[in-house]
């Protein structure tokens, strides 16, 4: 074979004839007398040749390659990403090869601040147009993995930018209630329920707030002891109280009429002490609801016995509300 | 033998209890449950050990200072969380009241200074951009130290240029790095450092109280920003935030006390989230002057739950049986 014939068998960028012209920063022997990490020799290279374009501020198609580079041998390292923003703004680089790129980057790595961040940039450039696909993209990334933070924030924010635009309520209900059908234990699809009325003005809207408060039930019905479920129903009574609604009142008291005494859910207990303490609130049966409220907290106390301090805090609660209420109805 | 205190958790009654229906969820919980529960039965069944079921004070110290000095290349992940690296060790040597060489303290120093960034801040690692996070774990870790060099290495000047810097225009967030995406983390971060350091709070906060409680979901905890789930991590950051500045009052307190990680799975850093929230309840509850029995949740459970299902025999804890 001839000498023209052969080919650098090095995958390094300092035996690389076309990055001859950097002259790369390796760490100093100061920067390694603490938390020396034994990185590998590509590592160590490119990132060396990564801290020298940062200095010349390089934009160029060959550093967008290093920067991949850097990504694959750490996706954490939040100055790649920010300069790979600024070496694509610079060279008005294509935004939709930039997402095809990312999509993949993210399935291997799903749970990292940064590569969700660059989505987030990268879709704000692109604009509306590109929500459509966001919400499939964020949907896959749940199907996988149904409480990753990331993607329902992400998928959170494409409603907030874009819902004035877009018809989004109704077909992001039927989504979010399809993952609960899947598991009714997923607590972020219920927030993600409980963000879309907020956002779009359902919190007060009685017809839409019936229907959550009915789906709640049936939820809490297949599976009392699921807590998501539970904290669901007081979120939604939440502005006005469990007692403005006496369907729900009423269902919590057969729903404890109906269970055994010994398989009756804490969340089922604790439920109905709030209901007591609304009432010493308003003082309708205030001592009898306090008796009430305090007993089942000493129930909660044997149930559930690694909350034992809260529930017997929340006794003490009980004689202070107790106490408060009488005081004011002496001084009226 | 000896007597020893019973073991009041890994108590088969209170066994995750699906109603007849497992889903995703529940399954996943008893699966953590089976391997949490072998480990604790590997303990009953060598009683040696159970009744010695303690901290391995040594073997942490040694895991830490060899940390301190050289990671494997498994660590790759964390070159841009040196500051952190050297903080968790630091801290986690203080707490065990080991004392840290001399040589090492000045070692640690050297690369946080390396670290620095020269507008303002410390980076991840050596030439990388200021952000928030190893900012906090820089300036923590050197404060940690207790010594008078490490302290004058920070530059308080361009350190609070860039806290200010840092700080959204608008609303009353920050940003964890120019450019960077905004979240609770970022606002304790901003305000612990400015707190611990004496910088003066009042040009920092204004309007942040507001963008915390804005994060305070219907269940009780925070989310990292507004309308995201309750988190642990970003509660215990909401709320030291809200102490910092004086502002917890604005905390719907009951729903506050009530939420804990609503069928999420265990797992050892929460100890931390979780637990330092009742602290800095406490110390708030007695400035506040309120009658309120401190120490709400039961801090032996969790040790049980840390010395069976995290301490590695090596030195080291894990988030869970299962992660190494």
């Amino acid at each position: 074979m001839s000498d023209e014939g052969y080919i650098n068998s090095s995958t390094l960028y300092k035996d690389n004839e076309e990055w001859k012209d950097i002259t790369p920063i390796y760490p100093s022997k100061e920067e390694q007398s603490a938390v020396k990490i034994a990185a590998s020799q590509d590592f160590i290279d490119v990132f060396a040749y990564f801290r020298a374009i940062l200095i010349i501020k390089e934009k160029s198609e060959r550093v967008l390659k290093l920067l991949e580079d850097c990504v694959r041998l750490n996706p954490a390292n939040y100055t790649v990403w920010q300069y790979r923003r600024e070496v694509l703004k610079e060279l008005n680089s294509d935004l939709n090869a930039e997402m095809k790129y990312l999509d993949g980057i993210i399935e291997e790595t799903p749970k990292n601040y940064q590569v969700w961040h660059h989505r987030r940039v990268i879709v704000e450039w692109l604009g509306e147009n590109s929500a459509p696909y966001e919400l499939d993209f964020t949907c896959d990334i749940i199907q996988d993995e149904n409480k990753n933070y990331h993607a329902w924030q992400h998928r959170q924010w494409v409603i907030r930018t874009f819902k004035d635009n877009l018809n989004l309520l109704d077909s992001e209900m039927s989504f979010s209630l399809r993952l609960l059908l899947e598991d009714p234990r997923n607590n972020s699809a219920y927030n993600y329920r409980y963000f879309l009325l907020t956002i779009f003005d359902k919190t007060e809207d009685k017809e839409t707030i019936d229907i959550e408060i009915n789906l709640a039930k049936r939820f809490i019905e297949g599976m009392p002891n699921n807590e998501s479920a539970w904290n669901y129903l007081t979120g939604l009574l939440l502005s006005n109280g469990i007692l403005s609604d006496t369907g729900v009142v009423k269902f919590v008291e057969d729903l404890y009429e109906r269970t055994e005494e010994t398989k009756r859910s804490s969340f089922l207990l604790a439920f109905i002490a709030d209901i007591m303490l609304e009432k010493i609130d308003q003082q309708i049966e205030a001592v009898e609801s306090a008796e009430r409220a305090k007993q089942l907290y000493t129930d909660l106390i044997s149930l559930d016995p690694v909350r034992h301090n809260y529930w017997k805090h929340q006794k003490l609660l009980v004689d202070q509300m107790l106490n408060k209420t009488t005081y004011t109805t002496k001084m009226v | 033998m000896e007597s020893q205190i019973p073991f009041r958790s890994y108590d088969e009654k209170q066994r995750n209890n699906d109603d007849g229906r497992f889903t995703f969820t529940s399954t996943e919980q008893k699966r953590v449950e089976e391997m949490l529960f072998e480990n604790y039965e590997n303990l009953v069944l060598q009683p040696d050990d159970f009744a010695n079921v303690s901290i391995f004070r040594q073997k942490h110290a040694s895991f830490l200072l060899r940390y301190l000095a050289n990671v494997p290349k498994s660590y790759s992940s964390l070159d841009a969380s040196r500051p952190w690296m050297c903080y968790w060790a630091v801290h986690a040597l203080t707490i065990l009241e080991v004392k840290i060489p001399e040589e090492t303290i000045n070692a640690v120093i050297t690369l946080i200074k390396a670290c620095e960034h020269p507008d303002g801040g410390y980076g991840g690692g050596p030439g990388q951009y200021a952000h928030l996070a190893p900012t906090y774990a820089a300036v923590m870790c050197l404060v940690s130290l207790k010594n008078e060099k490490a302290l004058e290495s920070i530059n308080k000047e361009s350190l609070f240029q860039y806290l200010k810097a840092s700080k959204h225009p608008i609303h009353g967030g920050f940003y964890m790095h120019f450019g960077g995406e905004i979240d609770m983390r970022s606002a304790y971060c901003a305000l612990a450092i400015c707190q611990i350091i004496g910088l003066p709070m009042d040009e920092l906060s204004d309007g942040t109280a507001e963008w915390v409680i804005s994060c305070q979901t219907y269940e009780g905890g925070f989310g990292g920003e507004p309308y995201t789930e309750a988190h642990g991590g970003y509660t215990f950051c909401a709320v030291a935030a809200l102490v910092l500045m004086d502002r917890f009052r604005l905390v719907d307190f009951e729903s506050l006390l009530r939420w804990g990680r609503t069928n999420k799975l265990v797992d050892g850093c929460y100890s931390f989230w979780q637990g330092a929230i009742y602290p800095l309840i406490d110390g708030e509850m007695e400035r506040e002057g309120k009658d309120f029995e401190k120490g709400l949740f039961d801090s032996r459970m969790l040790e049980e739950y840390t010395f069976v299902g995290c301490q590695s025999k090596d030195g080291g804890f894990r988030d869970k049986p299962d992660k190494g």
